[in-house]
């Protein structure tokens, strides 16, 4: 079912970048729909008038970084942005780069690092995550409570609009509040809005240390009190997460119980106290296996264990339930949690980014998201907390029986996807309605 | 005029007290920080969220259009009643719902005033990192509605790094919860961020969940002298490229020296081109290396550097940042402040920038800023009576807005664009980005009732 | 408008930053823009540009402010508020008499010190058993009626005109003052004592009169002109022999030094007479901070604590603020603590208090809090006026501290 209008794809893109073969395209895609074509434009006036050429058919366009989740779009066209992959500049004086969206998050990261520098937002995926990715998510995480969430990172952007134009706004300035922010609204906003041709971020400088502690534990609920333990001793590490035993022999082969991670991001002088008052502080718990590590390799196979984990994780968000507490209350969060889920420690997969008082459930086979995340929520939100993002709010809006207030929410963001997209053809797979 | 129908049914609503429809009254909510002025129909000062929905649907049906205003500090012009409108004061909701330190967050209303605040959570170790100069006055809801930078950006941001979430009174009358206590709250779209620093024109904020930090551990000040404002800006540069990321570097040129020491007396040199203020926080063992390199790099420069070593001595130096503002009356009495912003490379050339508009427009310039964010607050310093010359200030504060967008910057880096740099405004936005701002108010707003007039036109 | 004209220069320095927010206490608790100094400030440019004429509202915004020069002090333009307020309640008073009739009454009767007497006798005693018999009728705007001291006698009736001692050191002429005159004639009593210990002459003209302060707040510069004359020739002419005119009372006090320059700024003719009163005019602790006070003499027979509040002519006024703390650490077995905010109105301002009784009773149940959370036994203060407003804060609160006057704890000191 083809209603697009392949020869004119290739006009712009030329025909090396159009791809129908529906055994090629595999490798671009994933998820249940079946695009009719996946496009690989090579620079923002391609994009444009890709938009333009699928506005005119009327149909429909999603996008993705190297892979497209073809979610909500049967026909039309996928776009991949994996050739727009340049640093277009790298700015060490003033702190920030110009990048194109398909540039992997991964390569990002090393180019960044050659230069000194320092980009916090983890990868939603480790392999295949691109910047522009990062920023459509725009997720917080574990990180964020030292560096801000992902949108802090942003400066301005170049985007083609649903309806093709091309939008660019935002300047190399760190502190910026003229106009309305769009700069930072548009993070999260999944293409909705418009397309990322060119991200324009913020960069710090490399912290002068870096160190891990790890441990683990016999007892779930053991290595998560060690995080109240920290906190009350007013020692707020770069990361502090927890991974279930399940979990952890993907971030760490060979473990046995539940890993610990702290991330320490800092000073030589500080994060060498820091990291023997962690390491005394899970023992002291009963953590065995505590180790402190200052070799930068072994560092990376740490953190990036932990990237593996969370990628898990957000590979199957049907199969997810993610909620927020306050992160002192996470002990009471996890021994409700735990009566209605069972052993956690068994379970199929639960991480906890303890600064931010955020749990993630990778479900087992058969379990009832919905109802699942109904109960959940109403033990977050004793607690101070909530499920997270859209279904958050409506679960939120159900429990104060104000229906009011989600019409109202969802009514306000249709609105806004409406008067960006009158047509409705950008991403159709994201849903605004929980 | 409001008819009698409504100022009977606001009174009801808020009680007699709480609605002002005397000419005296309406007088005092008709300015803000600017020169700017305009009279309300009526101020009412609404005590809670029921009864800001109740004065919105009163208006709704009346097709009166509204004013929200905090402590009216603002240096935008964002609460001026320009057009015909009430002003709606907060003023009055000024409850701390909550301070939970053991989870990161406060609950106020809009009327809390910073400094309230700050207060309350010092005494649990704990701070609300945005603070603008006016904190003192300014409230919560009104940073929330400029996004308020402060001297402490350059390491902590703005205050829309400290908006975890809001309740909100819609145009048309509803009420909507936008993000949460936490950072992973928000519906689809980032609500709460475009709310921030939307000046009140897109919905009324009730209800301000922050993002609060324990006061950090260790915190040292220092101030280096220059002769030249060029080259305290090199130090600055200096700085960043040595990987440190100080909370603080907050800049005063001469003149600025020498009007705040009229007032604070704090000793600093009178015939000083520039100081620097310098502040690093953190852990207290990694105070003195920093101390240590940052003292290398400015003494390169500057003429003096030293440390603070007592609070008394910080707290002088800070007084006299605080007091730049209004000190410049003594020189003369009225002044212009600006709040260009330009990458940090680019700051040697703005301050060349801004003496050049100085000479060129026959204008004095006092220039204070926080350099480390490449944002300066030059004060154009002039007499208001005189309106030939308050034309030439219009002028010259044209030609720095013009100067910071040629050198790839901003018009307003903390202080939000009101009614004062709206004209300016397409200068830095294409009119695909000025769209898509209507675009957004129209979603809130389509009747364009929510202060009218400030930032974009419908 | 020759008044507004010739503070326009201070008025057009406001730039309406809104620092003074934080410096005004009838802002803080009322949060409205006209209860201010900035929104005053405003008013009174609108009234001198002629956009705005003066109305009930205008004369509420003025006459409501507590002339507490906070907000000068944290003005960093150097913009003084209470001085604009004092030009435009002087513009009032030109443009049309003191209008309302219970303030020009009030006035009216400070200046005589026939009248005065009656009105003192009349509020604290006949006043006071009416009230007495209306069930809850025990505070009259925020005023602590039942507990109203009344002299018996005027202070002045009570005394010679001339208090000898032996080998004096030093003649001081005694301005007493309405409050302790009227009111609190003990004060009047610890004054005289606590200088006699030191060796001092007390000089007490029999005829002096209302310093002319409450006058003056309100515009009525003709009738407080009147009184300061007769203040000043007493002194001046008739006891030509006192070193120093000392007053145990901040407002007279800061009045006779400060308030008269400005007053006869205008009488060139009489100005040197005045400047050479002024120069004499001290307050009570710092007179006796400069002559040194005797300490062997001081006892105290149980531990006390003490917390001090500063007046406002005390603080901003004279600028009077060691001393008192001083004299106070001196006596024996004295522990001090300072309350938080010492230094802000405690809500009596003048009339306020009787015309803004809400505001103003706010103001003083902060003042109230504030006491108690020192945990002090008493409350030291230099002015009768506070005295009174924070005796009754007090009380209406249900706390015990005893509010008195920094001679009278030394005067007690004497006795131990």
């Amino acid at each position: 079912m083809s209603n697009v209008n392949i020869s004119k794809l290739k006009e712009i893109v030329g025909e090396a970048n159009v791809i129908d073969s529906s055994s090629e395209m595999a490798k671009y895609l994933k998820g249940p729909g079946k695009p009719a074509v996946v496009v690989l434009p090579g620079k923002t006036s391609e994009v444009s008038s890709i938009v333009k050429l699928a506005n005119e058919q009327n149909v429909k366009l999603a996008v993705g970084g190297a892979v497209v989740n073809t979610q909500g779009i049967t026909g039309g066209i996928a776009m991949v942005m994996s050739r727009m992959n340049q640093i277009v500049e790298m700015d060490k004086l003033n702190l920030v780069a110009i990048v194109e969206p398909g540039l992997l998050h991964k390569d990002f990261i090393l180019k960044v690092a050659e230069t000194g520098l320092n980009f916090p937002p983890e990868p939603y995926e480790v392999e295949t995550s691109s910047v522009g990715g990062c920023f459509s998510i725009g997720d917080s995480d574990s990180k964020s409570f030292e560096y801000g969430p992902t949108r802090t990172f942003l400066l301005g952007f170049e985007m083609v609009l649903p309806t093709g134009e091309i939008l660019e706004i935002g300047n190399k300035c760190i502190k910026n509040v003229s106009g309305l922010d769009f700069i930072h609204f548009a993070v999260g906003s999944q293409g909705t809005f418009g397309i990322f041709t060119k991200l324009l971020v913020k960069l710090l400088p490399q912290p002068e240390a870096k160190k891990a502690v790890i441990g683990t534990f016999a007892s779930l609920h053991k290595a998560n009190a060690t995080f109240n333990t920290l906190i009350k001793r007013n020692v707020h590490p770069t990361r502090m997460n927890l991974i279930n035993a399940s979990f952890a022999k993907i971030a760490k082969p060979g473990t046995e119980g539940q890993l610990v991670i702290i991330d320490l991001q800092g000073f030589k002088e500080s994060g060498k106290n820091i990291a023997n008052e962690v390491a005394s502080v899970l023992t002291l718990a009963g953590g065995f296996d505590v180790k402190i590590i200052e070799d930068a390799v072994e560092y990376d196979e740490v953190i990036n264990g932990w990237l593996k984990v969370r990628a898990e994780l957000n590979a199957k968000p049907e199969r997810t339930v993610e909620f927020v507490v306050g992160p002192m209350k996470m002990p009471q969060a996890l021994a409700q949690l735990e009566a209605l889920t069972g052993d956690l420690g068994a379970y199929p997969g639960i991480i906890v980014e303890g600064l931010l008082g955020y749990v993630g459930l990778a479900l087992p086979e058969g379990t009832e998201k919905l109802a699942l995340a109904t109960k959940v929520n109403k033990l977050a939100m004793s607690l101070g907390g909530n499920v997270k993002g859209l279904l958050g709010h409506k679960l939120k809006a159900e429990v104060y029986n104000d229906a009011e207030m989600w019409k109202q929410t969802t009514s306000l963001l249709n609105e806004l996807r409406q008067q960006f997209d009158p047509k409705g053809i950008l991403s159709p797979g994201v849903s605004l309605e929980a | 005029m409001l008819s009698q129908t409504v100022v009977k049914r606001l009174k009801e609503i808020v009680g007699e007290k709480n609605v002002v429809t005397d000419k005296v009254g309406l007088l005092t909510y008709g300015y803000d920080g600017t020169l700017l002025s305009g009279e309300a129909l009526g101020v009412v000062s609404p005590t809670t969220t029921d009864q800001v929905v109740e004065i919105v649907k009163l208006m709704n049906e009346h097709d009166i259009k509204l004013v929200p205003r905090g402590a009216g500090t603002n240096e935008s012009g964002g609460t001026i009643p320009s057009q015909e409108a009430i002003v709606i004061s907060f003023t009055k909701m000024t409850k701390i719902h909550e301070i939970d330190t053991e989870n990161f967050v406060a609950v106020v209303e809009p009327g809390v005033i910073n400094f309230d605040l700050q207060v309350e959570l010092a005494k649990q170790n704990f701070y609300f990192p945005p603070d603008p100069s006016s904190f003192k006055a300014s409230t919560i809801g009104g940073n929330l509605g400029e996004c308020s930078g402060g001297p402490k950006c350059f390491k902590y941001g703005v205050t829309r790094d400290y908006m975890l979430g809001l309740e909100v009174v819609l145009p048309n009358g509803k009420v909507i919860q936008t993000g949460g206590r936490n950072f992973q709250s928000e519906p689809g779209y980032d609500l709460t961020r475009i709310i921030v620093g939307s000046e009140g024109i897109l919905g009324l904020v009730t209800k301000v969940f922050v993002r609060i930090l324990p006061i950090p551990r260790a915190k040292k000040t220092m101030l280096a002298l220059y002769d030249k404002v060029e080259d305290a800006s090199q130090t600055v540069a200096d700085i960043v490229a040595a990987g440190i990321i100080p909370t603080t570097l907050e800049l005063m040129d001469n003149l600025l020296i020498n009007t705040t020491e009229d007032f604070t007396h704090a000793g600093l040199p009178r015939d000083a081109g520039a100081v620097l203020i310098i502040e690093v926080d953190g852990y207290p063992e990694d105070m003195d290396e920093q101390v240590k390199t940052i003292g290398e790099i400015a003494s390169k420069i500057a003429k003096e550097f030293k440390v603070a070593q007592t609070a008394v001595e910080v707290d002088q130096i800070w007084t006299s940042r605080r007091s730049a503002f209004g000190s410049v009356a003594r020189v003369r009495p009225s002044y212009g402040v600006n709040d260009i912003t330009v990458p940090r490379s680019n700051f040697p050339k703005a301050i060349g920038g801004v003496l050049k508009v100085a000479k060129d427009f026959g204008v004095t310039i006092g220039v204070v800023a926080h350099a480390g964010d490449g944002n300066l607050h030059p004060l154009i310093l002039f007499d208001q009576r005189n309106k030939e010359e308050t034309e030439t200030v219009h002028k010259a504060e044209q030609a720095l807005c013009m100067m910071a967008l040629d050198l790839e910057g901003t018009i307003s880096g903390e202080h939000g664009i009101g009614l004062v740099k709206k004209k300016y405004l397409d200068k830095e936005f294409t009119p695909a980005a000025m769209e898509a701002f209507r675009k957004i108010k129209r979603s809130f707003d389509p009747t364009n009732r929510f202060n009218p007039g400030k930032i974009i036109d419908l | 408008m020759g008044v507004l004209a010739d503070v326009y220069e201070m008025l057009n320095t406001c730039n309406k930053c809104g620092g003074c927010h934080t410096a005004c206490k009838t802002y803080k608790l009322t949060g409205l823009e006209t209860m201010v100094a900035r929104g005053r400030i405003q008013l009174i440019k609108a009234v001198a540009d002629g956009k705005l004429e003066p109305n009930q509202e205008y004369e509420d915004a003025i006459m409501s402010c507590l002339l507490c020069g906070e907000c000068a002090v944290t003005c960093p333009n150097g913009v003084h508020g209470n001085e604009l307020v004092m030009a435009a309640r002087r513009d009032l008073k030109l443009r049309k008499g003191i209008t309302p009739f219970a303030k020009s009454f009030a006035l009216k009767t400070l200046a005589s010190p026939k009248r005065l007497g009656m009105g003192f006798r009349l509020f604290g005693g006949v006043g006071k058993s009416v009230l007495n018999k209306l069930d809850g009728m025990d505070y009259f705007r925020g005023i602590d009626i039942r507990n109203f001291p009344t002299a018996k006698k005027q202070f002045l009736e009570q005394v010679p005109e001339r208090i000898k001692v032996q080998n004096p050191k030093h003649k001081v002429g005694f301005y007493v003052g309405c409050f302790l005159n009227y009111s609190l004639d003990q004060t009047a009593h610890s004054v005289v004592k606590v200088l006699t210990k030191n060796d001092c002459e007390v000089i007490i003209p029999k005829d002096q009169v209302c310093c002319g302060l409450p006058q003056y707040c309100y515009g009525d510069f003709e009738t407080a002109k009147s009184n300061a004359r007769q203040t000043i020739n007493t002194f001046l002419d008739k006891y030509s022999d006192a070193e120093v005119v000392l007053s145990a009372c901040a407002s007279c006090a800061s009045m006779l030094k400060h308030d008269y320059l400005k007053l006869f700024a205008d009488e060139p003719s009489y100005l040197p007479k005045v400047k050479l009163f002024c120069e004499k005019v001290v307050e009570f602790s710092e007179y006796m901070d400069k002559i040194g006070v005797n300490q062997s003499e001081l006892h105290n027979s149980s531990p006390l604590t003490v917390t001090y509040h500063d007046p406002c002519h005390m603080v901003r006024g004279l600028k009077v603020t060691k001393q008192p703390r001083q004299l106070l650490q001196m006596i024996p077995r004295v522990e001090y603590k300072e309350m938080f905010e010492a230094n802000r109105c405690c809500g009596a301002a003048g009339l306020v208090q009787a015309f803004f009784h809400e505001v103003s009773t706010d103001i003083t149940d902060q003042k109230t809090q504030n006491i108690k959370d020192t945990n002090a036994d008493l409350v030291a203060t230099s002015c009768p006026a506070c005295m009174l407003r924070l005796q009754g804060g007090i009380n209406k609160a249900g706390q015990k501290q005893k509010v008195m006057h920094v001679a009278d704890l030394m005067a007690k000191a004497y006795e131990d």
